[in-house]
């Protein structure tokens, strides 16, 4: 599962991360501390800032659907350990919803701590939310203003 | 940045107040300097200025109103801008709430998505879902109705309305997002309580006088409510599109006041259109204007008898495979002389079924009383279609029958020096939609009821028009 807040990030990256904000970015320079939540607007005001076709927006609204969905059955897991992590970032590279690049990211990030795991996947799921709704805000302004 | 648009005064009003909410913030949550998705790409300055100075649709018009009124509007503008944005916001959440159980964490994204894009804040939506836990279903559904009632109080308000079960009648909050019991598609909003209640007398189709309230009237003359799960044949205060939080409020329920402005059962508030074209009949004396209106009665039977012309032949017609229906109409219209050659040559710059139907309202001598004009199928499809003309046809008949039954009733007034007071003691109970709905067939009328949203005072103007032996099917 990738580090990244961009739901839009494409399948396929091309040569570069410089190339390409949608794609292979590099990770955040520090890890989003609890009631520091993005906003939507921040998010799509980045995501207003690249060019973006309809099927990388349909794919990746697919993607952020399924991540979205996968971190919330984390966070909301009872006795959530770093193995369960491990299996939802490996099912998602799995499916190719994420590039293995991106899932090792995402699992650099992850706490050593055990109680720091928790609170960790609260903000990943927190900012992975914002960035689906921007996502789908992007769309529908696609549609709005053509 | 994003808010820039819309800070400071206006015309005398504190934009912010409106719109505070309303506006998506870039700027909230520290800043890019904290946020993990600066590093996906440079912001956009420009088109987030444009963002943030697009105003939802209606909202412009409303502050110009108040910037124009200087100041004397403005606390009408707040609650029309609060009201337009209540709506907004209803018609937006409305999906989420119809799938019920079935609602999913995407769904809420792409509504909230949606919402954004429409010029609301839903930061706090979507802390709100990330902190619950809740993925779907009816717990997500919960978060959601707390998160809208608490940004949106109004939405938050019970409306009451009777709720037929099929076996019985309750009273029912149908507003979905106070009620997580509802399905939005099973309840019939109808009368309010007051209104429900309200004691009527009539005469049964077997002639014998009948005592009862004006819910067991309208039932008794399949005027009244839809079964559990089926679309409502009567409307209500529901506006067009079926969302019950498009209409008003039931009034006196939880404290809430009366609507402003909504008339009591016995009384008719406001002057009617027919009051209106009396006003504006400046010239001549009373007598005169009776004699307008009894000109009218003769001009429109003539057109009645070419209606009935004209639906006997959309009643026959039966379009080939690519055919124009509005030519075919243009064409009937034309072989069978219903208008004067210039009405046949403006014929010919209509587009659509119902422009061309309104033409011929007008040639029925009606003037402008809007009420007369037809109005179309609920069902886009049904329009300019062989369904749509028989429709507008049939509304023609009615529009006929009411400027007849004026004509009669103003030759049966005594006093023909007073013009006002017919108006006001006759003219004002008429109202041409009941003459319109008594020409429908059952399905027709299932869907004009939709576009009827003071339907209480429709059902009134009914009875009075029933009482007074005045409706076609009564002849």
């Amino acid at each position: 599962m990738s580090g990244t807040l961009n739901p839009l990030a494409a399948q396929d990256p091309p040569a570069g991360p410089g190339d390409n904000a949608l794609g292979t970015a590099p990770m955040p320079a520090a890890t989003p501390q609890p009631g520091q939540a993005p906003s939507v607007g921040d998010a799509l005001s980045q995501l207003q800032g690249v060019s973006i076709s309809p099927q990388q927006m349909l794919v990746g609204i697919q993607r952020a659907n399924y991540l979205v969905k996968e971190l919330a059955s984390l966070v909301h897991s009872p006795d959530v350990t770093r193995k369960d992590v491990l299996k939802a970032t490996s099912d998602a590279v799995g499916t190719r919803h994420i590039s293995a690049e991106e899932g090792i990211q995402f699992l650099a990030q992850m706490p050593e701590n055990p109680d720091h795991l928790r609170p960790w996947l609260q903000q990943m799921y927190q900012t992975f939310l914002v960035g689906a709704v921007a996502a789908h805000a992007h769309a529908h302004g696609m549609v709005t203003n053509g | 940045m994003a808010d820039e648009g819309f800070g400071g005064s206006v015309g005398g009003v504190d934009a912010a107040i409106p719109l505070a909410a309303g506006r998506a913030g870039a700027q909230q949550g520290g800043g890019l300097a904290n946020n993990p998705l600066a590093f996906i790409g440079a912001m956009n300055q420009m088109q987030q200025l444009r963002r943030s100075q697009q105003l939802l649709p209606g909202e412009l018009q409303l502050q110009q109103q108040s910037i124009q009124s200087g100041g004397l509007g403005v606390e009408k503008s707040q609650a029309e801008l609060n009201a337009l944005r209540n709506n907004q916001v209803a018609t937006g959440m409305m999906p989420l709430f119809q799938k019920g159980d079935a609602v999913t964490l995407a769904d809420a994204t792409n509504t909230l998505g949606q919402l954004h894009a429409a010029g609301y804040n839903t930061d706090a939506l979507t802390a709100m879902i990330a902190k619950s836990g809740q993925t779907g279903g009816r717990g997500l559904l919960d978060v959601l109705r707390s998160a809208v009632t608490q940004a949106h109080p109004q939405l938050g308000v019970p409306n009451m309305q009777q709720v037929n079960l099929g076996n019985r009648v309750v009273m029912q909050d149908v507003n979905p997002f106070t009620n997580p019991n509802i399905a939005v598609t099973q309840y019939t909003p109808g009368f309010s309580p007051t209104e429900a209640a309200q004691k009527v007398e009539w005469i049964d189709n077997k002639g014998v006088t009948q005592q009862g309230t004006m819910q067991e009237w309208s039932r008794q003359r399949g005027l009244g409510i839809a079964g559990p799960g089926q679309p409502t044949p009567v409307g209500g205060s529901v506006a067009p599109g079926g969302n019950p939080l498009l209409g008003p409020l039931a009034p006196g329920v939880n404290g809430q006041p009366d609507l402003a402005g909504r008339p009591s059962p016995n009384t008719v508030s406001g002057p009617t259109p027919g009051v209106v074209e009396a006003g504006k009949e400046t010239g001549g004396s009373s007598a005169q204007r009776f004699q307008a209106i009894s000109d009218q009665g003769v001009v429109s039977r003539q057109q009645a008898g070419l209606l009935g012309n004209i639906q006997a032949e959309v009643e026959n017609y039966t379009p080939g495979k690519g055919a124009d229906v509005i030519k075919d109409f243009k064409s009937i219209l034309t072989r069978l002389n219903i208008l004067n050659p210039e009405g046949i040559k403006s014929l010919a710059s209509q587009e659509s079924v119902d422009k061309i139907a309104n033409q011929l309202a007008d040639a029925l001598g009606v003037g402008s009383d809007a009420r007369l004009h037809v109005q179309q199928g609920a069902n886009p499809s049904s329009h300019n279609s062989p369904e749509g003309l028989k429709l507008i046809v049939n509304q023609l008949l009615g529009s006929a029958d009411y400027v007849q039954a004026r004509a009669r009733l103003a030759a049966e007034y005594p006093d023909k020096g007073k013009i006002q007071n017919f108006e006001n003691d006759i003219g004002s109970k008429l109202d041409p939609r009941v003459f319109q709905y008594d020409r429908l067939t059952p399905e027709q009328a299932q869907e004009y009821v939709k576009g009827i949203k003071d339907f209480p005072r429709f059902l009134r103007a009914h009875k009075w028009a029933e009482d007074h032996n005045l409706l076609a099917s009564q002849q």
